[in-house]
């Protein structure tokens, strides 16, 4: 096997109706966060395990329609409320490591409302994955946010 | 709040090459090893390391303190995310000064073997809080450590 490491970060920026502080918590806490945060065909999914804390670990797993599972692992490296936290996420299908990552979110008071600014720093593995299915994900993913908080 | 108050992000990609004169299997057996590490991490005389914990297994936690020896304010979490014995290493890693954080970042080695020496590839994408110093303390630190590992073999 030809081993690969494909390097690549991308920002999106989102805009939301609701406060820095609500947004805040559809990330921080567990229920609020398994409203929204799944794969997007799913046939199945494990209830989302979130330990939000500096040094805590989240897991999201599911099996997609093709019957793989996909896996998120994240661990906490930095917390400020309302403001921004820093992860470190991985991701497996099935036993396969497929990427790591670095994820950064910022919520900044724009207007009533907030600007969310989305970094992430990943290394995909391997070819399983790679940049544009990632930052199409990822602006999936913060739809689903905007219609979980009502937009 | 006021702009001083304000944090600012930093995202930087610092990659950095190296070969050396000896097999895949010797350079990863340097960045497994504590002890190696040890020696080659510290990127000049006056600087310090001491490792508080030390886990390299994928899920291990490395917990380090480095600086000036007389005044060692840093601390590393290093977590392993993935390892691949004598080809790769993937690892997060968070730096405090002073108990504030001032950066994360992911950490990919990459070992190949290239005729008889090995190429090394390690990319840093770092993410700095407040930070511009940060940047250049990694651009300074790993080029120092980077080239002690040649010292190893």
């Amino acid at each position: 096997m030809k081993r690969s490491v494909v390097h690549h970060t991308f920002t999106v920026e989102r805009r939301y109706k609701a406060q820095p502080s609500r947004v805040f918590a559809a990330w921080s806490d567990p229920h609020a966060k398994a409203k929204w945060f799944h794969g997007p065909d799913e046939r199945s999914r494990d209830p989302l395990e979130l330990d939000f804390r500096v040094g805590g670990k989240e897991r999201a797993s599911g099996v997609s329609k093709d019957g793989t599972r996909h896996t998120y692992d994240a661990i906490y490296l930095n917390i400020a409320p309302d403001e921004r936290f820093i992860l470190t996420y991985w991701m497996h299908i099935d036993d396969t490591p497929i990427s790591a990552s670095l994820q950064t979110v910022e919520f900044a008071r724009d207007g009533g409302g907030t600007l969310l600014t989305f970094t992430e720093q990943a290394a995909f593995l391997d070819g399983f994955d790679g940049p544009a299915s990632r930052e199409e994900g990822t602006r999936w993913l913060l739809e689903q946010l905007a219609q979980a908080i009502g937009g | 709040m006021t702009a001083a108050t304000q944090t600012r992000m930093l995202h930087d990609k610092i990659v950095m090459e190296r070969t050396y004169n000896t097999s895949p299997a010797r350079v990863f057996a340097a960045w497994e090893s504590v002890e190696a590490r040890l020696r080659w991490s510290i990127p000049f005389p006056e600087a310090g390391a001491a490792y508080d914990q030390a886990e390299f297994r994928v899920g291990g936690l490395d917990i380090m303190r480095c600086g000036l020896k007389s005044d060692m304010r840093f601390l590393a979490h290093v977590r392993y995310l993935e390892i691949i014995n004598d080809a790769r290493i993937v690892m997060a890693e968070s730096i405090a000064e002073d108990g504030k954080i001032r950066a994360a970042s992911l950490i990919t080695v990459e070992l190949e073997p290239a005729g008889k020496e090995t190429k090394q590839t390690v990319t840093m994408q770092v993410s700095a809080i407040d930070g511009a110093d940060m940047l250049d303390g990694y651009r300074v630190g790993w080029t120092a450590a980077l080239d002690n590992i040649a010292k190893e073999f």
